[in-house]
Parts: C-alpha cells; sequence; structure tokens
C-alpha cells in the first residue's frame, strides 16, 4: 500500500500465498495517513506489522494504530494494565473509583473480602482488553461477584498477566477527553442510539432516514454503524409504550439504547470549548502524572464536564495509549477536532507553523 | 542472593507480591554502586530511578527509552517476524493458524513451509504440547489439532516453524553495543570415572552459587522422570559410573530453570554474530535494549543465511546469566542497562565498578 487520496484502506498480512490484503484500517488510523498526506508527510505501510513509516525532511518515525509516535515501553505499559493506571493516578492524587486488584492465585476468602469491603454496586473488570470485553457491572450479589471474576479471567491467554479489578461504580455520564501532555484536544460525550420526532414518519422510517446521514455512510460504515431496528429495539420501543411502527410528535426524542456505545447506533456531541477549567486540569494532570505517554484518551465519568470538580465530582475510570478519534473529528453535534493533525504534529512538531497562517475553512479542506 | 519481593496493595494492607526476578534484583545493587536512588512504585512492578537529580523509569529489563512500539513488536511474534525479514535477517520462517482458519489453510502453511517443523501451542509454557520434527502431512494435522484444543482461549492459535538445527545462544545487547553472549548448556554431570550420576549431580548442586529458586541465577538439578527417562535413552541408570571426563546430558532443554549452565562465549563469536545481532537490533525501531535468541551451526565461524536464525527478540533481557555465568567473565549487564536509561553514567564512569 502506498500514498492515496482514497479512504478505505487495508493492512496488507503476509500469509504462506505471500503479501494479501488483511483487515480493514480503522478510520481514526486512516485519518492520521490522510492528515501526514496534508501536511506533506509521505507515509508507508511495513507490512505484517501494522506498523506505519511517517517520513519528512528525511526523519522518520513510526506509529501503530493511534500509539502516538513518543509513546514509550513504560506509557504503554502503564496504560495496557488498568491496574497499573488507577494505581499511577491514585498516587497523583487524581480521584479513580475505589477498588482492589484481584489475582488468579489469590484464595476466594481475599476476593469476597475485598467484595466485601466495597460499597455495592460494584464494576468487575479485567486488567487488560478493552472494548468493554468482560467487564460487568451492577454487582452486587456474592455468587454473581465469584461467577464474573472467575469469567474474567478466563478472558486471560496468558496467565501471568491475568488480573481483574474490582471497584466501585461511580455515577455519572461518560465523557471521553483526548488529551496530550498540558493540551486538551478534544472533548466529547456519547449519547445512546436515538430518532427525534417529525409527527409525520414512523420511528422505522426516522431510523431509516437518520441512517442516511454521511458520516453514517463512510470508512464502510465502521464510523458510525447504522442504527439497527432489530429485537433490542423494539423491546426498548416496548418498555416505552412505543413500537417501529409509532409515529412521535414533533421534536419528541425517543432513545433506542441503553447503552451509549457508537457502535450501537449512538451519537456523538463535542464540548471541547464548554470543558469547565477545573476539568482541564484534571485532564492535564493525568497526561503528566503517566510516564512515557504523550497522546491519550482519558474516560472520565462525571454528572456534566461543563461544571466544576466542585459542584460536579468525578472519576478517571480508563486512560486508553491509543485512542480512537474518529467521532471527535466527525461529531455528530458540534465542532470537527482536528486530532489527526495534532497526532502528525507530535511526531514533527517543526510543522505546526504552517498551521498557524491557516484559516479554519482552510483546515476543514487539509483532509 | 537474597529474595525481594514486590509489593501490592490489598483490602489487608501493602503485601509482599510475586518475588523479583535476580536480574531486577542485580538492578537494584548496581544503581546503588553510583548514587542511584530507587523506588518501587508500588502495584505497578515499575521503578523510579534517580541520578544527579534526573528522574527516569523502568519495568524488569525494560528501560525507559524502549517505545511503546517495540514493546508490541517483541510480545507480537509475527509482527517480530516481519521486521526481522524486512531487514533480509534469517529466521525460522513461519505462521500462526487460529482456531476459525480452515483445514485448508492449514495444509497451505504446511506447503509453505520447509520440513521438518516445529507446532507449538502460541500460549505454551514449559514445553508443552510442542511437536518437534514435523515433517509428514498426518502428523501435520495431529500436532495442530493438539495445539488447537490446547486452551479454550478464543485467541489461541498453533504456531508452526521450520526447524532449525544448530546451537541455542542468547545474545545481551543495547542498541549502542552487543553486551554478552551465552550458550546455554543443558543440565549435565562429567565424569571422574569413580562416582555414580547420583553422586555427580549432588556434588554439581553443592556449588553454592546453585540454588533452589528457578529464578536464581544457576538452579540446582532436580532429577525427576525428565531426567530419567533422558538418560535411560542414553543406556544408563542414576546409578551408572560415567567414565572420566565423559560429559552426560540429563535433559533435552536448555533452559537454566532447570539446571542448566550459562556458558559466556563473548570472546569466542565471530564478528559477522556481532553484525547480524546489531541489524537485528536496528530493525526493531526504538528498542533499548533486548535479549536476542540466537541459533547458528557454528557462532566461530563467518555467518551465512543458512547458518544462523534468530528466533526471538526479547524486550526485557534477564541479565543474571551474563553478569554470573557458569564459566566465563562478568559482562556487567547491569552497568550496561543503566547506562542506558542514563547515558551520562558511561561518561562518568567509563568502567563499571566492582
Amino acid at each position: 500500500m502506498t500514498n492515496t487520496d482514497a479512504l478505505d484502506l487495508h493492512y496488507t498480512k503476509l500469509s504462506p500465498r505471500g503479501e494479501v490484503e488483511g483487515s480493514y484500517i480503522t478510520p481514526s488510523t486512516q485519518l492520521i495517513l490522510k492528515a501526514a498526506e496534508a501536511l506533506g508527510v509521505r507515509w508507508r505501510e511495513i507490512p505484517g506489522t501494522r506498523i506505519f513509516e511517517l517520513q519528512y525532511n528525511g526523519t522518520n518515525k513510526l506509529f501503530r494504530y493511534q500509539i502516538s509516535i513518543n509513546t514509550t515501553d513504560i506509557g504503554f505499559y502503564t496504560c495496557l494494565d488498568k491496574s497499573v493506571t488507577n494505581t499511577i493516578l491514585k498516587a497523583n492524587e487524581i480521584s479513580v473509583p475505589n477498588g482492589f486488584h484481584l489475582e488468579k492465585t489469590d484464595t476466594e476468602e481475599y476476593w469476597l473480602e475485598a467484595f466485601h469491603s466495597l460499597t455495592k454496586p460494584t464494576v468487575i473488570k479485567p486488567t487488560h482488553g478493552n472494548k468493554g470485553i468482560g467487564i460487568s457491572v451492577g454487582v452486587t450479589e456474592e455468587a454473581d461477584f465469584l461467577e464474573r471474576v472467575r469469567a474474567a479471567f478466563a478472558l486471560f491467554e496468558n496467565d501471568s498477566e491475568a488480573g481483574v479489578i474490582i471497584e466501585e461504580q461511580c455515577q455519572g455520564e461518560e465523557f471521553r477527553v483526548i488529551a496530550t501532555k498540558g493540551k486538551v484536544l478534544g472533548v466529547l460525550q456519547r449519547i445512546p442510539a436515538n430518532v427525534v420526532g417529525d409527527g409525520i414518519h414512523t420511528i422505522q422510517e426516522l431510523i431509516a432516514e437518520k441512517n442516511t446521514h454521511p458520516y453514517r455512510n463512510i470508512f464502510e460504515s465502521k464510523l458510525y454503524p447504522k442504527i439497527k431496528a432489530d429485537a433490542l429495539t423494539e423491546e426498548m420501543l416496548r418498555e416505552q409504550g412505543l413500537s417501529l411502527m409509532s409515529i412521535l410528535e414533533k421534536n419528541y426524542q425517543v432513545f433506542l439504547r441503553k447503552v451509549s456505545n457508537i457502535s450501537q447506533g449512538g451519537d456523538s456531541v463535542d464540548l471541547t470549548s464548554q470543558i469547565h477549567p477545573t476539568f482541564a486540569e484534571v485532564a492535564n494532570k493525568v497526561a503528566n502524572s503517566l510516564p512515557g505517554i504523550d497522546f491519550m484518551g482519558i474516560d472520565i465519568m462525571t454528572a456534566d464536564i461543563r461544571q466544576s470538580v466542585e459542584r460536579s465530582p468525578y472519576h478517571v475510570i480508563e486512560v486508553n495509549s491509543s485512542p480512537g478519534f474518529d467521532i471527535h473529528e466527525f461529531p455528530m453535534t458540534g465542532k470537527r477536532q482536528f486530532i489527526a493533525l495534532e497526532f502528525v504534529l507530535l511526531a514533527f512538531p517543526e510543522l505546526r507553523p504552517r498551521l498557524a497562517t491557516m484559516t479554519t475553512e482552510q483546515l476543514e479542506n487539509l483532509y | 542472593m537474597q529474595r525481594k519481593y514486590y509489593t501490592r496493595q490489598t483490602v489487608r494492607g501493602p503485601q509482599s507480591d510475586e518475588v523479583m526476578g535476580g536480574s531486577a534484583i542485580l538492578t537494584l545493587h548496581e544503581a546503588e554502586k553510583y548514587g542511584m536512588t530507587t523506588e518501587e512504585i508500588p502495584d505497578t512492578k515499575i521503578f523510579k530511578i534517580t541520578y544527579k537529580d534526573q528522574a527516569q523509569y523502568f519495568r524488569a529489563q525494560n528501560p525507559a527509552q524502549t517505545t511503546g512500539i517495540a514493546f508490541q513488536a517483541s510480545t507480537d511474534k509475527n509482527m517480530g517476524r516481519s521486521l526481522l525479514k524486512r531487514a533480509g535477517i534469517s529466521i525460522s520462517e513461519g505462521f500462526t493458524i487460529k482456531k476459525s482458519d480452515p483445514v485448508e489453510y492449514w495444509l497451505e502453511v504446511f506447503a509453505a513451509l520447509q520440513k521438518p517443523l516445529v507446532v507449538k501451542p502460541t500460549n505454551g509454557t514449559q514445553g508443552q504440547s510442542v511437536f518437534m520434527n514435523v515433517a509428514e502431512e498426518g502428523a501435520f494435522r495431529t500436532a495442530v489439532r493438539v495445539c488447537l484444543q490446547h486452551t479454550l482461549h478464543i485467541s489461541a492459535g498453533a504456531v508452526v516453524e521450520e526447524m532449525f538445527q544448530g546451537q541455542e545462544y542468547r545474545i545481551l545487547a543495547s542498541a549502542a553495543k552487543i553486551i554478552g553472549v551465552i550458550n546455554r548448556r543443558p543440565a549435565n554431570v562429567v565424569g571422574d570415572g569413580t562416582s555414580t550420576i547420583t553422586q555427580l549431580i549432588e556434588q554439581k548442586n553443592s556449588d553454592p552459587r546453585r540454588g533452589d529458586d528457578p529464578n536464581d541465577v544457576l538452579v540446582k538439578i532436580k532429577v525427576d522422570n525428565h531426567v530419567t527417562s533422558h538418560i535411560e535413552s542414553q543406556g544408563l541408570t542414576l546409578e551408572s559410573i560415567p567414565e572420566k571426563d565423559l560429559r552426560v546430558f540429563l535433559r533435552l532443554n536448555s533452559n537454566i530453570s532447570t539446571g542448566g549452565d550459562s556458558l559466556d562465549v563473548t570472546d569466542q563469536v565471530h564478528p559477522t554474530v556481532i553484525e547480524v545481532a546489531q541489524r537485528a537490533m536496528a530493525a526493531f525501531p526504538g528498542l533499548a535494549f533486548a535479549g536476542i535468541d540466537f541459533m547458528t551451526k557454528d557462532i566461530t565461524a563467518p555467518q551465512t543465511p543458512d547458518s544462523y536464525v534468530i528466533v526471538e527478540v526479547n524486550d526485557s533481557p534477564g541479565y543474571s546469566i551474563h553478569d554470573q555465568p557458569y564459566e566465563g567473565k562478568n559482562r556487567h549487564g547491569a552497568y550496561e542497562f543503566l547506562c542506558v536509561i542514563f547515558p551520562q553514567l558511561r561518561n562518568d564512569f567509563p568502567q563499571p565498578l566492582e
């Protein structure tokens, strides 16, 4: 694969038959490649590794997924193991959920001791892993707790890194902050899949209409997967006394899912310009506390990130060293944040002055 | 060596966690010699290390300078293989077969590789379900099937690799230099013409350097089923009296943890080995410190593409075997590790302190 204007790129995989087309490159990674091109940075893939080489002015820098060029082994490891992340944040006086790290070699008695010492409900999650795999929320019963812990341990391929976290479940909304050391690049809230009535169309029609949104049709619909009118949706509607055939009043919003995942048809709202300075400070503190990482996604649970931390107490629940940021570049509501550009600038800071002279419109058209 | 443990925060308060590796302990001792302070961040296995008011971090034998990409490349075997191949380095060609791959793919892999093959589970430990010398399709299918059944884990699979015949070496390197080369020799005894194998094992185990813990720099030889069956295969028993100077191997595997010997051969390696090792280091972007598993037919001869393979590049190499070998010189891996973390250390102390 070489430089190209087209989206929808795939990795090159090494197979017994030689180089073949591999998995789809996620939209966030593709955006980095496009931003690089826009800045006159050449790129190429190292086949079979998912590593990309960026080249500018005779200097080569490598990145993989959305892991910054400058992320070190320690930085990567710190975010890979959520228990390590928590420990370091806590030591730096950042609010994290109360909890403990369980090991496979612990006695069941110890697991229960940890469970009973915490306020219910609790959350159980594997120390490694992403996309919410193996995470159980709302765990209050002893038997259920033990079962969930065992299930989480079973997810590990390698026993030596197997660990499970039990922590108190925090209240509030989840906000995703993309940060570098010293700067908040984007703030976003995800909201569950929903439609808004117009007094004319059925819910089914509103879903179909919403699915024609351009953002739901680029990157092979992997950026914003389409909303599904499936059994789960029907059940959710039934709970609200509605069906797919119901016609909603004008401006009446109906939620189709309980979870806010984008993969489940959720929407996104950019709040970058509205983050309260005290929350920007929290993000900076997180960024400065973690050694060896200069680009990250910080998941914060709080009532409202636009309020001060005094009025809206918070918990940092996770830090991701390879954050997806495509939805920050294409928010359903709010302003586009040029995260991919910032990512490339972390590799080649000397290119920043070129951006200073550009208008927003020029930026919009850059990639 | 005095044992040390990592610290863990538990619901009952701070407690001892896993035992620290021998090399990690060497690092802490070595750092002290140069007036560095080290501080464990409890529950993380990360150390903060300070030298002349400059703070850095390390964990196990990973220095702060190694990048996230290098870490991924050395933990993902396929990625490492692609990088080495791209740099023109000989490797054991191979592929991973996943549970979801159809049998046609298995056969494609079989056809693409030079026999004989080694087939092993992706998450195997200590030689469990490792099939050596696989040359026939029937045996290959069985081996893959067993490996795929090895675990219930969804992403588990079978690694299929070309088998290379040769001696196994561990090369310790930083981005700047090749530090030491060790040959691991399987557990063995040398006859004196009068003692039985049992007595020779006892004599060898009385060496104060040999400990009971598998993490020790040299480990006592334990007589188990593997040992008895290995000597039986040579027509011997534990009561046999080997001739003077005859070396009897007690195991097939060369792990130090099961009583193997570490032999420092740094001064015997051919310059082309050093050159290959340096190219391997450069092939891994941002790898500041590593252990290279190198197999060759003859380490003293000029290397050609067919004479050697690099099996693996490890981003967190134990160096106690280089610093305290069974035979040979101390190669000061601990000092070299600290020089990676603080490059000015080499200016301040051009020679490691004893």
